[in-house]
């Protein structure tokens, strides 16, 4: 019989591939080494009675909850937004009406790797850089989109606060190393048993076309 | 042969099919009407094993296959066909029915001859070695029916398998249900192309809003006031008989 | 080529030629071997290690639709289970690639099972895959069983019957019948009952379920047996290269080659795979004589032409020949 032809596995697989270039471009360069990113606010820092918060990780906090604030308002008030939202619930209708599909998904995808990028811009200053460094983040970035839902800002938002914390106190009880697993299994787990996560919504081609009659 | 009881299945708030009892009398060519959003594909989905009803039961052949999985209604000898055709696209169109095929032959060589044969009997011979995908929309109709053939089943579930089809392709179709069910095949039809409602089956049912509303011959449902009103809105058979005129639905 | 026989795989004429090609690599197995050349027995044992990866990778994916991005926990786990049954438990090495396979199927049993009852597809599934491969790295990493970081060295044994040769020439033959079972096996899917299944699950689930395929299973077996391939081929690689360690065992590196062959050659065809595997270890010769040694470069070439291929050549190398035919 034929061979198959890549069809929807494209975007995933030239995905994957991106990150093994940049990964391994980065690794050739730096020989492996790690990088420490100086900063400036470095030794600022919130007391709260006995807590001690370092302004790094409050500007996190600051940053993130901004981007995600502007993020929901982009999605529902612009018309971007609204395109984006449509894409993802009806393509043939999205066209129908106007919509410029495959350049909607570039958009989206910018968007998405913007942002990733800016919250890899945020953590420079807490971990040492290596270029395996994206490795730790994959399961936990996991874990947050399934459990806060496909297609939903507040879930990426509170699934991501939901792992953060339940991370910083496992990793106290917890070998650091296998907190991973713990990530991991949060992931399993809720793809599991509610698939469309907290707060999402499933997209109409995850569940496939209904007939009418 | 088919008997289903009793049947239901809401999707949210949606009751989409509402306690729906029909009966498929062996040998024949039964049909289901209704107007769209009726729940007729939905009701095949239960018969099928696609879709599991809230409440009710359905026995094929005296034995009860409610919630069965379809792979296994299949084997039991009930092969339905999808409204919106899905063939295997990037396989040829002797591959797609050799699937069919293949529920009962073995052997790989034996399956795509036996496709071969099926292929005959719709009108598909001269295009065994096209992609599935380059095939029009008659093309794929009858691709459908020929792969749901390959199983050789009992009970043939067409859903809407004359859809799209030009009365050029409807009058060459025709024939060649009715010549399925004449080699022994019982068939139950979704449609919505009366010529063939009217030409092709014995039995028919009527499902609106999910629930079954008259089942008889075709000529005596299409006259039954309920079903004129359920395709023509309220009072439409009122309205009909006072002017006069028959009635087509 | 009558219809019957092969409906729509490689065309008579280009047949040939790959006939040639494939006599011509055989060929070269037994002259390396004699002509004791080290580099090229070296070369020729990593393609067909490569080649049997990417067959392996080619039977879920290619024919059975399942992407995987994490094919390596299968690999892993088949060279950590003969590596740690020969240092730990002393066991004869050629006694430990049943194991190895086994268990491996089994890991494969188990993902599959967990992925394919819960109706995880595409994304998905490609995601959990890897998740699971990032997870037994970790564990792999830190569990003292199985060396931890440091990995574990397998005692050196000089005799054909410890599965070790003197000439390294024997590794050669070992890997050749490997990656022969695994093209053989590919062949025969092709022509079989269970292959039109599997194919039938790929292009469209539902309508196969509706035609009486027992699309779990079908969807099971394929990943078992792709595991137990994958696994052996863990096992061949620890026996010789004397050791294994986590980044190796489940890192990204043989998930992206086992899937890398099959895309650059051609998916869900038979010598796809194949083609695709020895063009890619071609490519990693020139770079390696071009750019060094430098670790991460073979993977930045990889990820650059599995770029180059989604955007211009899905359909692969065999996808070209494919072209040509129905042109000519």
């Amino acid at each position: 019989m034929p061979g198959f032809e890549l069809g929807k596995e494209l975007l995933d697989l030239a995905t994957f591939a991106l990150l093994t270039i940049l990964q391994n471009v980065v690794l050739v360069l730096t020989r492996g080494e790690g990088h420490n990113v100086p900063t400036t606010v470095g030794s600022l820092g919130l007391e709260l009675g006995e807590i001690r918060i370092p302004a790094t990780r409050l500007i996190i906090l600051i940053a993130v909850t901004a981007i995600a604030v502007l993020l929901h308002l982009f999605l529902h008030r612009t018309l971007i937004g609204k395109s984006i939202r449509a894409v993802t619930q009806d393509r043939q209708a999205a066209r129908l009406v106007g919509i410029n599909v495959e350049r909607t998904f570039m958009v989206t995808f910018g968007i998405g790797a913007a942002l990733a990028g800016l919250a890899g811009a945020l953590i420079a200053p807490i971990y040492t850089l290596s270029p395996g460094i994206g490795g730790n983040f994959i399961l936990a970035a996991f874990a947050v989109v399934v459990l806060g839902g496909l297609g939903s800002v507040a879930g990426a938002y509170f699934g991501g606060m939901i792992v953060g914390i339940v991370e910083a106190f496992a990793g106290y009880y917890i070998d650091p190393e296998l907190k991973q697993a713990i990530w991991f299994l949060i992931f399993l787990a809720v793809l599991i048993v509610r698939p469309t996560g907290l707060f999402g919504q499933v997209g109409a081609e995850e569940v496939g076309f209904r007939e009418q009659s | 042969m088919l008997e289903a009881r009793h049947v239901s299945i809401s999707f949210g708030g949606l009751k989409a099919v509402d306690d729906a009892s029909l009966a498929v009398p062996a040998g024949s060519i039964t049909s289901l009407i209704g107007p769209n959003g009726a729940g007729k594909s939905t009701l095949f989905g239960i018969l099928s094993g696609f879709l599991e009803p809230d409440a009710g039961s359905v026995s094929f052949l005296g034995q009860d296959v409610t919630g069965l999985a379809p792979h296994r209604i299949c084997r039991l000898g009930m092969t339905r066909t999808f409204q919106l055709a899905q063939p295997f696209a990037g396989q040829t169109v002797r591959e797609n029915i050799a699937v069919g095929s293949h529920l009962h032959q073995a052997q790989r060589k034996a399956a795509l001859a036996h496709a071969e044969s099926i292929a005959l009997r719709v009108g598909l011979s001269g295009q065994l070695d096209k992609p599935a995908r380059d095939l029009t929309i008659a093309g794929r109709k009858r691709l459908e029916l020929a792969r749901a053939l390959a199983t050789e089943p009992k009970l043939l579930l067409l859903d809407e398998v004359l859809a799209g089809l030009n009365p050029q392709e409807v009058s060459e179709m025709s024939p060649v249900i009715r010549s399925i069910r004449d080699s022994g095949v019982t068939v139950l039809m979704i449609e919505h192309v009366m010529q063939a409602v009217m030409n092709l089956s014995e039995h028919t049912g009527v499902l609106n809003n999910g629930q079954l509303i008259a089942e008889g011959k075709p000529a005596d449902v299409t006259r039954d006031p309920r079903v004129i009103e359920a395709y023509l809105g309220r009072g439409a058979a009122e309205r009909l008989r006072t002017s006069g005129n028959e009635a087509h639905a | 080529m009558s219809a019957a026989a092969s409906a729509g795989s490689i065309p008579s004429r280009n047949r040939t030629v790959l006939l040639l090609v494939g006599g011509l690599a055989l060929a070269l197995v037994p002259l390396a071997a004699l002509a004791g050349d080290r580099f090229w027995l070296n070369i020729l044992v990593y393609t067909y290690l490569f080649a049997g990866l990417s067959v392996a990778w080619n039977i879920i994916a290619g024919f059975g639709g399942q992407f995987s991005f994490g094919h390596a926990v299968f690999f892993g786990t088949g060279a950590y289970a003969a590596a740690v049954l020969q240092a730990r438990f002393g066991w004869n090495a050629w006694a430990t690639l049943p194991v190895a396979l086994a268990l491996g199927a089994a890991v494969g049993a188990f993902i599959g099972a967990l992925s394919f009852r819960y109706g995880l597809r595409g994304s998905y599934f490609a995601l959990v895959t890897l998740a699971f491969a990032e997870v037994f790295r970790i564990l792999a990493n830190s569990v003292k069983f199985t060396g931890g970081g440091v990995g574990l060295l397998i005692p050196l044994k000089s005799s054909a019957l410890d599965f070790q040769f003197q000439g390294k020439a024997g590794f050669l033959y070992v890997i050749l019948v490997l990656t022969l079972a695994g093209f053989l096996l590919s062949w025969w899917l092709e022509r079989s009952r269970y292959g039109a299944w599997l194919t039938a699950v790929r292009d469209n689930e539902d309508s196969a379920a509706a035609l009486g395929v027992d699309v779990f299973r079908v969807k099971l077996q394929a990943i078992v047996i792709s595991a137990g391939l994958m696994a052996a081929g863990g096992a061949f690689y620890v026996q010789y290269f004397h050791y294994i360690d986590p980044h190796i065992a489940y890192g990204p590196a043989v998930s992206v080659e086992a899937l890398l062959g099959p895309i650059v050659g051609g998916l869900g065809t038979v010598f796809g795979p194949l083609l695709g595997a020895a063009a890619l270890k071609l490519l990693g010769e020139l770079t390696r004589n071009l750019m060094g040694d430098a670790p991460g470069v073979s993977l930045m070439i990889y990820g650059a032409v599995l770029i180059a291929m989604v955007t211009f050549l899905p359909r692969g190398i065999a996808g070209l020949f494919r072209r040509f035919a129905r042109a000519a």
